[in-house]
């Protein structure tokens, strides 16, 4: 099996969110879902010093899509067996057939992923782009970024290339759930337990 | 983002389940019980058994609320696929298991000829079943990434809410089915093990709520979820107060109306029987206004008690639904969930 995976490169991305809407219009998502999402982590503050300023703010984006991971907890929760792992690709994938609309994937996923379709009643989540992928082509996010800060494929190749950082913050502890990530860490990136900073965007999450 | 309140009013159903099915599981296994203690005759037993249908009734509003939040019920029997993996599908495969088991039971129960022996065993593996229910349901919540559920306090507290709601709404259950012989020493044996598991849940919610300043992700602060955990544990305690007072109060009137009744009867021979009931309801305040009606002014009285005993099931399952409610206000995951 070649597990797929993500490469999210942190010293390229500028938060424009291109590759959300990208995903947002291929895959037809409404507004109160999304495949993909910007987190905008920042901290500190500006003091003054006498007449001076000083200034400890420090923020970087991640953009953040499912992880396709190796334990995912969205397959182990699910009740219906509606959660699939693809024993081609390692995607993890929901199929609606099977689906109940209970939720539980939804509330065992550290990174907030599964997400409830209102009008159809089912939950929905990243596939990868598997049709696109069966085509040859790469996941319409990966291709949308105007500054190519990210990469998909083979994650064991993405990892001999990028390194093998798995996890920021404010993302979960990767031992969890053993995700298909490497990231290229942004300056001033912090680990993935910081707890001096904060997502600044929450109110554009969904 | 559905977070905190929102996400209980999501799951309202998921609370009405959880405050209901546990109560009422162990509800039917200490009714059951009552049928197998001491001597007591056929009619008794039977009239126990066939008003086994009100917590299992109890049980299954929960269980069937439980499926209203499905937003595909047609999909539901896939649930069963996943037995032995999914948590979710051992609470669903044990719920079924419960409630046939119980049904047929129940069922039994009108057989003109029952099979003593074999309803003896039947029973027994109903209380593997719904302690093996119970159990499931307190530990369906607690998966490795989410922080707030995936603690010792959580199935904890699922277990003893059903100790305490499950003894309150047998004894409205037995009282409905005139199981006269439980009142005074077995009813407060209910009813203390029902107040000693409510001291226990109380404390272990306190502890989970301290506990809750310490759990956090990068979005939010567990106890930031739940504000109100502190009042919802207050409100609990005093209305379970209440409800096990009630039945305590209740209990003492019975043993009190029954003493005079006995004291009455002492000395007359059956034929008096009657006359004695009406003279001992006079003693409580009934006046005997028409000849031959103590019987209704008899039945009066129990309906009031049935309705009294109706009423503390009530506060307790209001009780206990608001810590349900706080419970699925404080989901939150490790990483970006809440």
């Amino acid at each position: 099996m070649t597990q797929y995976g993500f490469h999210f490169d942190g010293t390229r991305c500028t938060g424009c969110k291109t590759c959300m809407l990208a995903c947002k219009d291929y895959h037809n998502l409404s507004n109160d879902v999304a495949f993909r999402q910007i987190y905008e982590y920042g901290l500190g503050e500006w003091t003054q010093d006498g007449d001076g300023w000083t200034c400890t703010t420090s923020v970087y984006y991640i953009s953040e899509a499912c992880n396709h991971c190796e334990s995912p907890m969205c397959f182990a929760s699910c009740a219906q067996g509606a959660i699939i792992k693809d024993e081609e690709t390692g995607l993890v994938y929901i199929d609606a057939e099977n689906c109940i609309d209970c939720g539980a994937c939804a509330e065992a996923c550290p990174y907030s992923i599964p997400k409830r379709d209102a009008e159809n009643s089912v939950y929905v989540k990243c596939d990868g782009c598997r049709d696109r992928l069966a085509e040859g082509k790469q996941p319409i996010c990966v291709e949308a970024c105007p500054l190519r800060a990210l990469d998909f494929g083979d994650i064991e190749e993405l990892r001999s290339t990028y390194g093998d950082v798995s996890a920021i913050a404010p993302l979960a502890d990767p031992s969890q759930t053993i995700p298909s990530l490497v990231i290229t860490e942004p300056k001033n990136a912090l680990p993935f337990d910081d707890t001096t900073g904060a997502i600044l965007n929450q109110v554009e999450l969904v | 983002m559905i977070v905190g309140v929102d996400m209980a009013m999501s799951e309202l159903t998921l609370v009405l389940f959880t405050t209901l099915a546990p109560s009422g599981t162990l509800a039917f296994l200490l009714m059951g019980v009552m049928s197998y203690i001491g001597r007591i005759d056929s009619e008794t037993r039977s009239r126990i058994d066939r008003h086994l249908y009100v917590p299992l009734v109890v049980a299954l509003v929960g269980l069937v609320m439980s499926a209203t939040h499905l937003g595909n019920p047609s999909n539901v029997l896939y649930v069963f696929a996943r037995t032995g993996y999914s948590p979710l599908s051992n609470e669903v495969a044990s719920a079924a298991l419960f409630l046939a088991l119980a049904g047929v039971y129940w069922l039994h129960s009108f057989s003109r000829k029952p099979a003593l022996r074999l309803r003896a065993i039947w029973f027994a593996l109903i209380c593997i079943a719904g302690i093996v229910f119970i159990t499931l349901i307190a530990f369906a919540y607690a998966a490795d990434t989410i922080v707030s559920w995936n603690t010792p306090y959580v199935p904890t507290n699922l277990w003893l809410s059903a100790l305490v709601g499950g003894p309150i709404l047998a004894l409205a259950s037995l009282r409905l089915a005139r199981a006269e012989f439980v009142r005074g020493k077995i009813a407060r044996i209910f009813l203390i093990e029902s107040f000693i598991a409510l001291i226990a849940n109380v404390a272990c919610m306190s502890f989970q709520n301290e506990a809750l300043k310490e759990v956090s992700n990068e979005l939010s602060t567990a106890i930031d979820l739940v504000p109100f955990y502190g009042v919802c544990i207050v409100a609990f305690a005093l209305l379970t107060a209440i409800s096990i007072a009630m039945q305590w109060m209740l209990d003492v009137r019975d043993g009190a109306f029954e003493g005079a009744y006995r004291r009455k009867r002492m000395g007359h021979d059956s034929n008096a029987l009657h006359e004695s009931g009406i003279v001992a309801l006079q003693e409580f305040g009934f006046e005997d206004q028409e000849a031959g009606s103590n019987q209704r002014r008899a039945d009066c009285v129990s309906r009031r008690a049935f309705i009294a005993s109706v009423i503390a099931c009530i506060l307790v399952f209001t009780g206990i639904f608001l810590t349900r409610f706080a419970f699925y206000s404080m989901h939150l995951t490790i990483g970006l969930g809440m």
